[in-house]
């Protein structure tokens, strides 16, 4: 079996600008941004996307400086390294200029801070390569700051969260052999909130739970209250549920009693 | 320039890489092996090829092509795309690796995702976090090195095997 997640909406569409960015027009600019909130499949469609294209990826941290930001371009295109912010950006622009393959700058919101942005600029400009910035949904309006990075872009593409379409093509390859109901795909994508990582690890835990049982389908009723993979933080406990209950007497305390009580009683 | 210059010159011209040092070995003092390599760099006969960690300089011809690591190549592989898969999922089962690695023309089925897998398990790349459950469950792994872009491949090294001592000699040209 060979399973493909490129039909995924949020694949297509970044693989869809790589294409429109990598086949502009003579004088159109030559960035893009693909945005949207985290956990919605941006790092999974870049992954697929480098593999189309065969692209240089590179994963911003926050911790990274503009020199180690060159360093890690430098490194991921294979070059030796060289001495200098100014030569490896020139050695960079010089290797894409010659392969024309994309650049992915990945988490492209940590680039805003400690002027790193405008390294990736100057990378784009020596090379006029596609330059495709993957980032938060905030990314878009941030980069207005820098006029000259806004105008360079050629399209802005907003990421897709994952609905039941989506899900139906994960269940081939995530429960492969296991008939997934609708009411129990409908439940795991409204649990996953937009992830297809949640989708897929919630499809894998409905295959292993039907196959434990030697079910070949699985639905909502075989599923029970078991929680779904959510992404969401454990409930806030509140110390009172823990504190013993106060009581004023105790109910099995003995009481003997008196003579006159017990021929009262018998 | 004396008759030794271009007696050393002819002697480096056709080195793919070298330092001072190894000009210096071919009969000067270091002081003129560092004189005449600004000499040549000077001239344009020679290019700083790569600055080692030390940030020692070498050097080789401007008239060969440049030696070291070359970048890394844009044909699509299997080990490539699944090497390029790992690195960005960080943590996978061969079920992830197969899907995000069948693009760009590439075909690899779970089957080779599984094998690959266990390949770079023996290698040390990455580590089974739990185990498959023939039937029911695949084993998970997350990646311990990210040596970099070019994807690590399986080869066959032929050679002699001395079981004595345990030491391998690789044949003349490695692979098998």
């Amino acid at each position: 079996m060979t399973p493909s997640i490129a039909p995924l909406r949020n694949v297509a569409a970044l693989i869809g600008l790589v294409e429109r960015v990598q086949e502009r027009a003579f004088g159109l600019p030559g960035m893009a941004t693909f945005y949207g909130p985290s956990g919605w499949g941006k790092t999974t469609a870049v992954t697929v996307a480098a593999n189309e294209y065969q692209a240089h990826v590179v994963q911003v941290k926050d911790c990274w400086t503009p020199t180690y930001f060159a360093q890690a371009i430098l490194r991921e295109i294979g070059l030796p390294p060289v001495r200098g912010v100014a030569a490896m950006v020139d050695a960079i622009g010089a290797q894409l200029a010659r392969s024309d393959r994309p650049l992915i700058i990945d988490d492209a919101q940590y680039l805003l801070r400690k002027r790193m942005i405008e390294l990736a600029r100057d990378i784009y400009e020596s090379c006029q390569a596609p330059v495709i910035l993957v980032g938060e949904e905030k990314l878009p309006q941030d980069l207005t700051r820098w006029e000259n990075i806004h105008n360079r872009q050629l399209a802005w593409e907003p990421a897709l969260a994952c609905n039941m379409s989506d899900a139906e093509k994960l269940v081939p390859i995530y429960a492969s052999g296991v008939d997934v109901a609708d009411d129990l795909l409908a439940a795991i994508v409204d649990a996953s909130a937009g992830s297809i990582r949640r989708v897929a690890t919630n499809l894998a835990s409905a295959r292993e739970l039907a196959k434990g049982r030697g079910r070949r389908n699985a639905d909502l009723d075989l599923w029970g209250t078991r929680p779904f993979t959510t992404g969401q933080p454990p409930t806030v406990r509140r110390v009172e549920d823990f504190r013993p209950v106060a009581r004023t007497e105790r109910a099995d305390t003995v009481v003997p009693l008196s003579g006159d009580a017990k021929a009262v009683r018998s | 320039m004396s008759e030794l210059f271009e007696q050393m010159w002819d002697e480096v011209k056709n080195l793919p890489e070298f330092d001072w040092k190894a000009v210096s070995d071919r009969g000067c003092s270091a002081e003129t092996a560092a004189r005449y390599i600004r000499h040549w760099l000077k001239d344009g006969r020679v290019r700083v090829s790569r600055l080692a960690r030390n940030n020692k300089r070498w050097y080789s011809p401007s008239h060969l092509p440049p030696a070291g690591p070359q970048p890394v190549s844009a044909e699509a592989t299997p080990e490539g795309n699944m090497w390029r898969a790992m690195r960005h999922l960080r943590q996978f089962n061969p079920t992830d690796i197969a899907a995000h690695a069948n693009a760009g023309g590439i075909e690899v089925t779970i089957e080779k995702a599984r094998a690959y897998c266990r390949q770079l398990t023996a290698s040390g790349h990455i580590k089974a976090l739990s185990k498959a459950i023939p039937g029911t469950r695949e084993a998970h792994y997350k990646l311990l090195e990210d040596s970099g872009p070019r994807a690590p491949r399986p080869v066959r090294m032929a050679g002699i095997l001395d079981p004595n001592t345990g030491a391998f000699a690789p044949s003349k040209g490695g692979a098998a």
